[in-house]
């Protein structure tokens, strides 16, 4: 660079710290002079440190520290912006405001510099504060009460009152600063005494949580079980005073997280707590909340989680709490995906009977069928029905462990509280692992499903507002008006789930004879019946057949009615023991006495053959004689009969015949009819 | 917790406070048999037979164990018994860090508020 550039710049460099310096722009002007060479700065220099000294204190009184902090790093850049032309004093007063602003920015290396420059006219005037001072920069920004215990601190301006409006505490009120944390288990007894003792409950939790994500998990246990501890103290204090319990409450949760075990007591205490403030007054959300996360760790102890089960089922019984108990399942099924199989179904159930209670409280309002099929449950229940079929296995063996009532009751409230959909897919889940009475119980859900989701597509369709659809629903009831009344008719959703379950659930369920019989054409329908008798060997699910069929109109089942019985008398025809049993089971079934009086025909053909071939009459016997003894006497009741051949009956042949009210109790009925 | 005698609860027949221990629930039930044989005291058995019957299974005593009183104040005695005095001296302790810790802000953030020698003129030995 030649020296014609250079003075040239010098000069561009002069007047740019002129124009700064006239409009009061220090760093401007700093800059300015920064810009050039060293050897060439002092002629702008000498224009700029006396600036440069006198703007500090300003900058210090108006509490400029990010500026004083840049203007600190430019003088270490170039002294002489602060030194040339200054005395010891004047150049210590001007030093002063950086090494403040330093130590405030926390830049503690450059304000170990800068101090080094302060220590000699200071020790001089104040001994104590540059001892003071000194041990401050020494630790870093950290100074210990005795390094200003010999310093009077009166004479220190004093701090500025907090202003509430600006909603915080200003950093010189701030409460004493939570302890460090524990490092090892001696020292955790004493850190969360500390905590417990001077910080406020939230500050105890968010210090709880940093500590325990900094901690090793055997100290981080350690932390857990005796802070539990202290957070049920607390609780009790407020539940004492009679104040919310939901802080504390949460507290005691988060910190069982992991060691639900070691604090299973506590968390039963707090619980039970819990669920005598909400039973006795009107539930408080923050409250409910409480107890649902409370619940929810309650869930993961090993010798507890039946009492969260137990509580939303308590808690759903009473209208008041349903909100509670809903709050209370919703957190602990939003937890539970991680528990054992058992427990997680248990939890599930529960839930099924609260969705299953609201629901139908809903379809009752409502008064609609279509209300409790478009009832479809809470999205939390949905996802946890969700897991519970990714269980399938376990979950069919959970299910046939069962008694009877309480699985009748689950299955029950499952339809009722889930949409069609998801119970669908359960079955389907289930089937294949399912034993003969799971399936038989399962099937029994089909016809309800049919029938829902038949009225739920069929209201949809009615309230859309498509064309197409609204042509759809006018066509669908136009060929219900022309079909079968007796026959159920499907035709939406009905008719989809027909087709994925009828064909395998039939011979589970009789309940879907109908259905089954309104999908095939009137020649195939003995078959249907067929179909489901299946492989079954007994005569009971005949008579189921017959019995639902009875149960139409005549018109358009009867020959179809006839044609089984016959089927049926023909395949059972030497069997007694299955016809007594069938003439009992018919009986308690309640079946027309068109087919009582069949049975009773057949049952006595058959015994007549097997006491001519020398058989002994069984136990069961016992009974299908007392009901043909039965269906005598109503026949002689009913029947008139002239005088004269009461009189004149000829006593030949009938001698013969077996007494209807014989020494050995034989009863028979007069053959003749075979139809029902 | 020990149940007091008047607790009607059917822990508190069997003289147990409230648990999901059927083993325990047992363990009471037979040392309270002991106490009223059925031939002695019919009432006293069907009193504590009831109760037992009540807590038969674990969803049964469940349910009671939630809904079953709390003494507040002595399940309070007991933990301040274990905790308040390591409490106060760890509040003691926290006050007088806090005094120090305010004595200290006092000082950091006064300082810095003083020209360099109205610092001289506060902390100054003359």
């Amino acid at each position: 660079m030649g020296r014609g550039d250079q003075d040239k710049r010098v000069r561009r460099a002069g007047e740019q710290v002129d124009q700064a310096l006239a409009r009061r722009d220090l760093e401007a002007a700093v800059d300015a002079v920064l810009g050039l060479d060293k050897g060439a700065r002092e002629p702008l220099l000498a224009l700029v440190a006396p600036a440069f000294r006198q703007a500090l204190p300003d900058f210090q009184k108006t509490s400029a520290w990010a500026r004083l902090h840049t203007l600190a790093a430019r003088f270490e850049q170039e002294p002489r912006l602060l030194l040339l032309g200054a005395d010891t004093t004047t150049a210590a007063a001007a030093l002063w405001p950086l090494f403040v602003a330093s130590m405030r920015a926390r830049d503690q290396s450059r304000a170990a510099r800068l101090w080094k420059s302060l220590v000699a006219p200071v020790s001089v005037r104040a001994p104590a504060l540059a001892r003071a001072i000194a041990a401050w920069v020494a630790g870093q920004g950290h100074i210990g009460p005795e390094a200003i215990a010999d310093l009077n601190l009166d004479g220190l301006p004093a701090l500025a009152a907090p202003d509430p409006r600006l909603g915080m505490e200003s950093p010189g009120y701030s409460r004493a600063a939570p302890p460090p944390a524990p490092t090892s288990a001696d020292g955790v007894e004493g850190a969360l005494c500390a905590l417990f003792a001077t910080q406020p409950l939230t500050v105890v939790g968010e210090t709880l949580r940093l500590w325990l994500e900094l901690a090793p998990v055997d100290l981080a246990k350690v932390v857990r079980t005796r802070a539990g501890s202290l957070a049920l103290r607390e609780l009790l204090i407020h539940a004492s005073a009679k104040q919310s319990l939901s802080l504390p409450a949460a507290l005691l949760a988060r910190i069982s997280e992991g060691v639900e075990d070691d604090l299973a007591s506590e968390l039963l205490l707090a619980t039970r707590l819990l669920v005598t403030v909400i039973s006795g007054r009107a539930s408080q959300r923050g409250e409910a909340e409480a107890l649902a996360v409370l619940a929810g760790a309650l869930v993961r102890t090993t010798q507890m989680g039946d009492v969260a089960a137990t509580l939303v089922g308590d808690f759903g019984g009473s209208r008041e709490l349903v909100p509670t108990a809903l709050a209370i399942c919703q957190g602990v099924l939003a937890r539970a995906t991680s528990l054992p199989d058992e427990r997680f179904f248990s939890l599930w159930g529960a839930a099924l009977s609260l969705g299953a209670s609201i629901s139908e409280a809903t379809s009752i309002t409502e008064g609609t069928r279509a209300a409790r099929a478009a009832a479809s449950g809470p999205t939390w229940l949905q996802s946890a029905s969700r897991e519970v079929c990714k269980r399938r296995s376990t979950l069919a063996t959970y299910l046939d462990k069962q008694s009877g009532p309480i699985l009748a009751k689950l299955l029950d409230d499952l339809l009722w509280a889930q949409p069609s959909e998801i119970v669908a897919d359960l079955i389907d889940a289930l089937w294949n692992d399912a034993s003969e009475e799971l399936r038989r119980r399962l099937s029994d859900l089909i016809p309800d499903l049919i029938e829902n989701a038949e009225e739920a597509g069929m209201h949809a369709l009615e309230g859309s507002h498509s064309l197409r659809d609204l042509a759809t629903y006018d066509r669908i009831v136009g060929l219900a008006e022309k079909a079968d009344l007796n026959l159920p008719f499907l035709a939406v959703g009905g008719l989809t789930l027909w087709r994925r379950f009828g064909l395998r659930s039939l011979p589970y369920c009789v309940g879907l004879l109908p259905y089954a019989l309104s999908q095939a054409k009137p020649d195939q329908r003995l078959e249907v019946v067929k179909a489901y008798v299946g492989n079954r060997v007994d005569i009971d699910a005949w008579l189921e057949a017959i019995r639902e069929l009875s149960d139409r109109e005549p018109e358009s089942v009867a020959s179809l009615v006839e044609e089984a019985v016959r089927t049926m008398l023909d395949r059972f025809r030497s069997d007694r023991s299955a016809l007594a049993h069938a003439l009992e089971h018919a009986e308690r079934l309640d079946a027309p006495p068109g087919l009582l009086k069949l049975l009773g025909h057949a049952y006595q053909r058959a015994t007549l053959a097997q006491e001519n071939d020398g058989a002994e009459l069984g136990p069961e016997d016992r009974r299908a004689r007392e009901i043909l003894a039965f269906l005598l006497r109503s026949k002689m009741k009913t029947t008139k009969k002239p005088p004269a051949a009461r009189t004149k009956r000829p006593a030949t042949r009938r001698s013969k015949a077996p007494r209807p009210d014989g020494p050995d109790g034989q009863l028979l009925l007069p053959l003749g009819e075979e139809k029902p | 917790m020990k149940p007091d005698a008047s607790d009607k609860s059917p822990f508190g027949i069997l003289g147990i406070a409230p648990t999901l221990d059927l083993g325990a629930v047992k363990r009471a039930y037979f040392a309270a048999l002991a106490k009223h044989p059925p031939h002695r005291d019919p009432e006293g058995f069907k009193r504590i037979r009831s109760a037992y019957e009540a807590l038969g299974s674990r969803g049964a005593a469940a349910s009671l164990v939630l809904r079953s009183a709390i003494d507040v104040e002595a399940e309070l005695g007991v933990l301040r018994g274990r905790h308040d005095v390591a409490l106060a001296s760890a509040r003691l302790a926290g006050t007088a860090s806090a005094a120090d810790g305010a004595r200290i802000r006092q000082f950091t953030e006064g300082l810095a508020r003083l020209s360099f020698e109205e610092a001289l003129a506060a902390f100054g030995d003359a």
